[in-house]
């Protein structure tokens, strides 16, 4: 995993961290594990999409403006890498 | 002129604005200082703009709370249904959108300064914020003495990103490619999403302040963006900034389970009282004031386009009280009074929401049904909604057990003139509706996603003997429930197969057995507590051979209603309905 992906993935468990209001401790998950699983309410996914504009500077796309889009960590790092989005 | 008193307040039931397209609203008053009919003493007015879609929901019973607290301190407190929105005239389909809300904002301010209000203020929470702080554009003669800022929108086009993400992002979304912006049970057409893109807090004029004074309200677990810090900026001393306490618990949770965020509703109040006049001042409220509208009164009439389509008729529709409780309704019928031998199409409120059903589908289907030839009323539950609370019981409690008095009070009410009924309802509502129909003559019930296991009841709740309708699994099982869910789940659903007794399909074959011919549309899951219990299956066979129940299940009716396609499939459903039932 290069340096960068592991920044973005750093900079995405803050944001989770602090608008996720995960049930479990976001260190402990993977970055693949299912967010809604760990209790991420849709409510607070729209917090963490509105984080992650406003973190990053960029807009999601509405096609982008799915479920599977906040599933995970990964999930989000992808959808911002699409972006250009980077560290 | 229709009036309901709760603690020190009075609401008056209005309408106002253009006669063509009248907009409903509650004026919220002192008690005790001369309302209604006489002179009030007040230290100002107050237009509480209401949130949007499916947030304007949500907020209904805080914007309640809001006036009575206002009304207590002197104020006098409008709030009300933006045009096309709640149960003010036109629909969210019309043309200019935007435009009629902001017109909507001006005719609010207009109608208290008319009634010789000096000073209006607004508060306005989400996008009700940013339409307040839009309308003086709109108007040079509209200056807001004081403005409170509750958790804007920034933008408009931020407002519907948001929406659309949230119904995306839940459990109900299914890509629908018909043009349309889908939020939670509010749709919006493409020039509707254009127009919100000009409501823009950041992009209002910077040499006009907002208003002599601002409060700006901003939740503490969410961004914010800077350049609405730097427009509000601008305002200088005008501005204070706080929090907007328990927003979270109000809009963060499904409008049943949102709670009212009492410290922010106590923040503003403190807030608009500090620069009100230490002397009241008297406010003659007209006796014949034309907007006024009761159980005496004609009400208005609305341009209604029927199921079948084809060109808009008249229909009339009237603020009532119903019941020894006098509970809150709104009466929708032919204008030309032709309806007076049909039976009541009673739509009660659902769960701890408000009248207008989801999406507001409630009062467009009874408008479109009264354009057809039905007389229709939407009513709210005691202790929901705009009805009053019967003494000793709490508020905002889905599922109560009062709300099988309030049943009963209605039947009595409704049937009095020998008047047949009819439900249409939707999960908690429906609930309530077997109720009726278990203890009253219903002709019939068409049920959506009906609940009659209550789960969601605190079970001292569920288990009051008053309920009829209701299936309550042991408590042993409630205890279970709260720490695994899944387990109790599990549990039940083989307890039922045991113990058939308990089956909800019980429910309906009583209700079948008393003459009331019943249609069950369902989802998947909500289904499946009337047809997995072996022991009812011939039962149910032979009660649908015999054409008394009629049975739908389909995962497209997602199970509060708010998917555009779920809306649409029941209204067709539902009419036929009605034409069954209604004309016999």
């Amino acid at each position: 995993m290069s340096t960068e992906t592991t920044t973005t993935q750093a900079r995405i468990r803050d944001v989770l961290r602090l608008h996720a209001h995960l049930t479990k401790d976001v260190d402990a998950l993977d970055s693949s594990d299912d967010l809604y699983a760990a209790g991420m309410t849709s409510h607070a996914s729209v917090t963490v999409m509105l984080a992650c504009e406003d973190e990053w500077d960029v807009e999601f796309p509405q096609r982008m403006l799915t479920r599977t889009t906040f599933s995970s960590v990964d999930a989000i790092a992808a959808a911002l890498a699409e972006l250009g989005a980077t560290s | 002129m229709l009036t309901l008193t709760r603690s020190e307040t009075a609401h008056l039931r209005i309408w106002f604005g253009d006669p063509d397209r009248p907009l409903a609203g509650w004026l919220s008053v002192p008690a005790g200082s001369g309302a209604p009919d006489g002179p009030v003493e007040v230290v100002g007015g107050v237009v509480l703009c209401p949130p949007m879609g499916e947030e304007g929901r949500s907020a209904h019973r805080t914007y309640r709370r809001l006036a009575e607290s206002l009304a207590e301190r002197g104020f006098v407190a409008l709030r009300f249904d933006y045009d096309g929105t709640g149960d003010s005239a036109g629909a969210m389909a019309d043309p200019d959108r935007v435009e009629a809300w902001l017109a909507g904002v001006v005719a609010a301010h207009d109608h208290l300064r008319g009634l010789g209000v000096h000073d209006v203020a607004a508060v306005g929470m989400r996008l009700g914020a940013t339409l307040a702080a839009s309308a003086p554009v709109q108007s040079t003669d509209l200056r807001w003495s004081s403005l409170v800022l509750w958790d804007p929108c920034v933008s408009g086009r931020l407002f519907l990103r948001e929406s659309e993400a949230l119904h995306a992002f839940g459990d109900d979304a299914a890509p629908e490619d018909d043009g349309l912006r889908h939020t939670p049970g509010f749709q919006y057409d493409a020039a509707t999403a254009t127009a919100l893109r000009g409501l823009d807090l950041t992009r209002l004029p910077r040499d006009r302040p907002l208003a002599a004074r601002v409060l700006l309200l901003l939740r503490d677990d969410r961004p914010v963006p800077p350049s609405l810090v730097d427009r509000l900026a601008l305002e200088g001393d005008a501005l204070t900034a706080s929090t907007a306490h328990d927003q979270h618990l109000l809009l963060d949770l499904k409008p049943s389970d949102g709670q009212v965020p009492l410290r922010a509703v106590a923040d503003i109040v403190d807030w608009l009282a500090a620069a009100a006049p230490a002397e009241p001042y008297r406010l003659d409220l007209p006796a014949d004031l034309p907007a006024l509208v009761g159980r005496a009164d004609p009400g208005v009439v609305l341009p209604a386009v029927p199921p079948e389509g084809g060109p808009a008729v008249a229909v009339r529709e009237r603020a009532v009280t119903l019941g020894e409780v006098g509970l809150a309704g709104v009466v929708v019928e032919p204008a030309d009074g032709s309806a007076a031998d049909r039976p009541w199409v009673v739509m009660p409120n659902v769960a701890a929401e408000h009248h207008i059903g989801p999406g507001r589908r409630w009062v467009e289907f009874a408008r479109a049904w009264a354009a057809q030839g039905h007389r229709c009323v939407r009513v709210d539950h005691s202790g929901i909604g705009d009805s009053p609370t019967r003494p000793g019981e709490r508020e905002d409690t889905t599922f109560a057990p009062e709300w099988v008095a309030d049943m009963s009070d209605l039947m009595t009410a409704l049937r009095a003139d020998g008047s047949r009924v009819v439900f249409v309802a939707l999960c908690s509502g429906a609930y309530t509706a077997f109720e009726a129909a278990l203890a009253a003559e219903v002709d019939a019930v068409f049920a959506i996603n009906p609940r009659l296991t209550l789960w969601e009841v605190p079970v001292d709740l569920a288990a009051r003997e008053v309920r009829r309708a209701a299936v309550v699994p042991p408590a042993l099982l409630f205890r279970v429930r709260d720490v695994h869910p899944v387990v109790a789940s599990g549990w039940w659903r083989i307890w039922r197969q045991l113990a058939a007794w308990r089956a909800p399909y019980r429910i309906v074959h009583r209700v079948l057995r008393r003459g009331t011919t019943v249609e069950l549309v369902v989802c998947h899951d909500d289904g499946k507590h009337f047809t997995e219990v072996a022991a009812w299956w011939p039962v149910r066979w032979w009660d649908q051979r015999r054409g008394r129940l009629r049975l739908e299940e389909d995962d497209v009716y997602d199970h509060s209603l708010l998917t555009r396609r779920a809306q649409e499939q029941i209204f067709v459903r539902a009419t036929a309905f009605l034409e069954r039932h209604s004309r016999a």
